[in-house]
């Protein structure tokens, strides 16, 4: 076993260090174990732990919740996922999906999240934007 | 308990192991005891872990907790809250019977059976003690049973603990749930038995002198609503003390107080009427409130200034700054107030509060809120911290409207401005009510309150700030002594009439074995500390204060063995080598929707759902509880699709029963009408006299609606219906005044009202006695010349009217 698999298998963490380096509570991380959000303690019994993966996990976690998305929506999303997201994350910024021209010099620009809006959201974005536009500029 | 029903029993597609609850209450005097037993049965192949979620009443202390399982019964024991988790966890983890309670809201606690084995049975006691609500001759029980769906604001909702939220925001079905209530109540009161009444259940009652005896009707009733119990006794309260001991050597005194303030008259006053108009306050909740919220608009007096916020995601003013209390604008507010409805969406209660408590206002008179709401809400805390910062020149008198109402909210907004809460269930009259928080807010205007211990040490007070005095409110205070002679204690008060001294009688030297009086005292002392006053001094740093306060909690709560926000119950069954339970799966237990919550019709709806496929009985689709927007069903549909909830749609839209449509030749109410009509507000011109009553069917409400804002009352068709007379002979009889014609039939009309108030209503005095009042300050100004032969107005009038 290479030192990173063994990293993954062997607990580092009790419940209260886990919940300390991610700043949720001990019921929390106990909460997402039991909603499959995150893989339960490995070992067990008195032996049993968290590792660095779980850490991941939760940031992970949070992070979605962050975006706006419920925790059903979360545990609905492969596990492969979770963890990707969450390296693309913190790697790159946010991806600019729609880029819509409303006036000279003022487009609107949506982020793509994980749930990108559909085409007829963002129209009816770009419209409500485009009246704003307007009332100001017969205001002005 | 019920027996658990054959195939049943279902969420979600996984099986339900709380097998149904059962309540004993044991009250005697002003305290009750209660236990509240929950049954769970694990009838799968796997072992669970049970989460249950469920209300106590806010102010419980809660002082037992043990599991019976397996023929054993395990005491639980009070740890720091994070060690007790930090317990249970790993008692998870090595397959151990595991059992926790943990309090996430004064009023909401959490109970975890863990590692529960295949068919394996176990029953869970959580006892507590608390003190009965009484006011005057009346004593209150109130039981909740279910935790209705909240409205957390967005921003809360981000910085919220995921599993503090999961807690008070459970997952709720509609149509019920399979696991039932069973509930006795054995009740001594300190004085004869009148009457009992329980508006909320169907109940048996058994009153005998002193005792009473009530047990809940049926099987299987729902967690759905809370139970509540009047008693009214033959005679009011006395004032007692009760000396307990506490410690070795200690003593934990109770004194109750029952302060006679009557006879005051209130000086004006600036009213702010507050009204929750969310989705969650559809259906019977609104019509309640709009009720209250007229008859307290006819309470106000000429001089008062007033003011009415509806709210929900928004808010509105209905005038732009506190006007003053006319004809006029009592008018177009009882206008406006007809036409509210639970339609502004979620519960952003913050809002309408800071412009309660900081919007300018007439300086030289004292701002009385009053708030009308079901509580749904999940920042409290940031509510109570608001108020209490305004608590010196803004009061809150709460009115809780519901089958299922935040009771921990609208106390505690009361609580923190020297205000009171009421409720009112929406089976209740809500005269009674109203017209007992009116009298609190007319109360005198008393300086200087304190209290003389006669030369008694204490070393702990409970609350450590002397709550307001009420005329017939009962005043509860608690103290340590360490020891003592006999001595008077008493509250000192100076008052517009003189000084005031309310004694009783403390008699340190022999106290009695009552366990529940200092678990009180030390509850009453937690709370205090948890709602952010109390009696921690020291670093003015807020860190280092909150840990202050949190230390105080934990070292009370751990002395007194108490659940807090610190603390929580633990217990284990250590159970043998190879007898440890593999990994356990969550089963997260469901509550039932709150009766008549938003308006939705849950009867009609688990009617509906009961014979769908499956067979068994199968829980509706569970509900985001924790919503950033609450909507009403009614109107907003399209959301409720969205978030695929489309049993609750049908329900909405369903039209209603041919037998709601009023009989023929009965009037529609206004509002109905302009809603058939679809024009809003305008459809019906507001000043048109369609002879309706606002209060079909209450004789009394329709009579006191009459009276106008000066206090006088008009000689119309409908108070001569209201008074059973013709009015052509009332305009005959008023001629013999000998006066102006319009003055002289307002003079007629007023003694007319008094009249029937004294003889068709002598039974309810209290609810009429304020408007009475009124009538006659109003009569006494208009310098009447008693026509000849009679002794007074009343004699001539009871002699011309009979």
């Amino acid at each position: 076993m290479d030192m990173e698999r063994e990293q993954d298998t062997k607990p580092q963490y009790s419940i209260g260090e886990v919940a300390a380096k991610t700043g949720v509570s001990r019921r929390t991380v106990r909460y997402y174990v039991q909603r499959t959000l995150i893989d339960p303690p490995v070992g067990r019994g008195r032996g049993s732990g968290y590792t660095e993966q779980h850490v991941e996990q939760i940031l992970c976690v949070l992070r979605l919740q962050r975006e706006g998305l419920g925790l059903e929506a979360i545990q609905q999303l492969p596990q492969q996922a979770l963890t990707s997201a969450h390296s693309a994350a913190v790697q790159h910024p946010p991806t600019v999906v729609f880029r819509v021209p409303l006036i000279p010099g003022v487009r609107l620009e949506l982020d793509a999240g994980l749930r990108p809006p559909g085409p007829a959201v963002v129209d009816a974005l770009a419209e409500a934007c485009a009246k704003i536009l307007e009332s100001h500029k017969e205001a002005g | 308990m019920n027996k658990p029903e054959a195939g049943g029993l279902f969420a979600k597609g996984q099986r339900i192991p709380l097998r149904g609850v059962r309540i004993e209450v044991h009250a005697a005097g002003i305290a009750a005891r209660v236990t509240v037993a929950q049954r769970y049965q694990n009838n799968e192949k796997a072992p669970v872990e049970a989460v249950y979620s469920f209300p106590l009443e806010e102010s419980s202390a809660v002082c037992g907790f043990e599991a019976e399982i397996g023929g054993k019964k395990i005491t639980g024991r009070i740890e720091e809250r994070e060690a007790a988790f930090e317990r249970y966890d790993r008692a998870m983890a090595e397959g151990q019977g595991a059992f926790l309670l943990d309090q996430d809201r004064p009023n909401i606690f959490t109970a975890s059976v863990g590692n529960l084995l295949p068919g394996q049975e176990a029953v869970i006691r959580i006892s507590y003690v608390t003190e009965l609500q009484q006011s005057g001759d009346a004593i209150r029980l109130l039981i909740p049973t279910t935790i209705s769906p909240r409205y957390v604001p967005p921003e809360q909702l981000k910085k919220m603990d995921p599993a503090e939220l999961d807690h008070i925001a459970p997952p709720t079905v509609l149509g019920g749930v399979p696991y039932g209530l069973e509930l006795a109540v054995d009740l001594e009161a300190p004085a004869d038995v009148r009457e009992v009444s329980c508006p909320s259940h169907p109940a048996r009652v058994a009153i005998s002198g002193r005792k009473v005896k009530v047990s809940l009707m049926g099987q299987d009733i729902q967690l759905d609503q809370d139970f509540v119990l009047n008693v009214a006794l033959a005679r009011p309260h006395e004032a007692l003390a009760v000396v307990a001991r506490d410690g070795s050597a200690g003593r934990a005194v109770m004194i109750n107080l029952f302060p006679d303030l009557s006879g005051f008259q209130r000086g004006p006053g600036e009213f702010l009427f507050i009204i929750d108009r969310s989705g969650s306050m559809g259906g019977p909740s609104i019509q309640q409130a709009r009720a209250a919220l007229l008859l307290a608009l006819r309470s106000l007096e000429e001089g008062d200034r007033f003011n009415i916020v509806g709210f929900g995601s928004t808010f509105e003013p209905m005038f732009k700054e506190g006007v003053p209390y006319t004809q006029q604008s009592l008018e177009e507010a009882a206008r406006k107030v007809e036409g509210m409805e639970a339609d502004l969406g979620g519960t952003e209660l913050l809002q309408p509060l800071k412009f309660a408590t900081e919007a300018p206002h007439a300086a030289e008179l004292p701002r009385q809120v009053v708030l009308l709401t079901d509580g749904q809400v999940g920042n409290e805390e940031q509510c109570i911290e608001l108020v209490s910062a305004h608590a010196r020149h803004c009061r809150i008198f709460t009115f809780g409207v519901g089958h299922g109402v935040s009771e921990h909210l609208l106390r505690s907004l009361a609580r923190a401005t020297g205000g009171q809460a009421e409720f009112i269930h929406p089976n209740e009259r809500i005269e009674p009510i109203v017209m007992r928080q009116f009298r609190r807010m007319a109360s005198a205007n008393l300086r200087n309150v304190r209290l003389d211990w006669g030369g008694l040490k204490t070393d702990l007070l409970a609350p450590s700030e002397l709550p307001p005095l009420f005329d017939g409110d009962r005043l509860t205070l608690y103290a340590r002594v360490p020891g003592g002679a006999t001595t008077e204690v008493a509250v000192l008060a100076d008052s517009p009439k003189g000084a005031l001294r309310f004694p009783v009688t403390v008699d340190c030297e022999h106290p009695v074995d009552d366990a529940a009086i200092p678990v009180l005292m030390a509850r009453k002392a937690i709370q205090e500390l948890e709602e952010g006053r109390g009696m921690v001094r020291g670093s003015a740093q807020q860190n280092r204060k909150e840990k202050a306060v949190r230390a105080r909690i934990l070292e009370l709560a751990l002395r007194y063995q108490l659940m807090s926000s610190a603390t929580s119950f633990v217990a284990i069954e250590e159970r043998p080598a190879g007898a440890q339970a593999q990994p356990a799966e969550l089963r997260r237990i469901p509550i039932a929707l709150t009766k008549g919550w938003g308006g939705v019709p849950a009867e009609g709806l688990a009617a509906g759902l009961t014979g769908s496929a499956m067979g068994g009985p199968q829980v509706a689709k569970m509900m985001v509880c924790a919503s950033p927007a609450m909507p009403a069903p009614a109107v907003r549909g399209r959301r409720r699709r969205e978030a695929a909830d489309e049993f609750m749609m049908e329900a909405a839209f369903t039209p209603p029963p041919a037998s709601a449509a009023p009989a023929e030749g009965t009037t529609w109410p206004r509002r109905i009408l302009n809603s058939i009509l679809g024009g809003g507000k305008g459809a019906v011109p507001a000043g048109e006299d369609l002879h309706e009553s606002l209060f079909p069917g209450n004789a009394l409400l329709e009579l006191t609606s009459l009276q106008r804002a000066d206090g006088s009352f008009e000689l119309t068709e409908a108070l001569a219906k209201a008074a059973k007379r013709k009015l052509a002979d009332l305009e005959q009889a008023a001629k013999a005044l000998g006066m102006d014609n319009t003055l002289a039939r307002n003079v007629l009309a007023t003694l007319l009202a008094l009249e029937v108030l004294e003889k068709e209503f002598s039974g309810r005095r209290d609810e009429w006695q304020m408007i009475a009042d009124k009538a006659k300050r109003w009569l006494a100004k208009q310098k009447v010349v008693v026509p000849a032969g009679a002794k007074d107005l009343h004699e001539w009038a009871r002699r011309t009217l009979a």
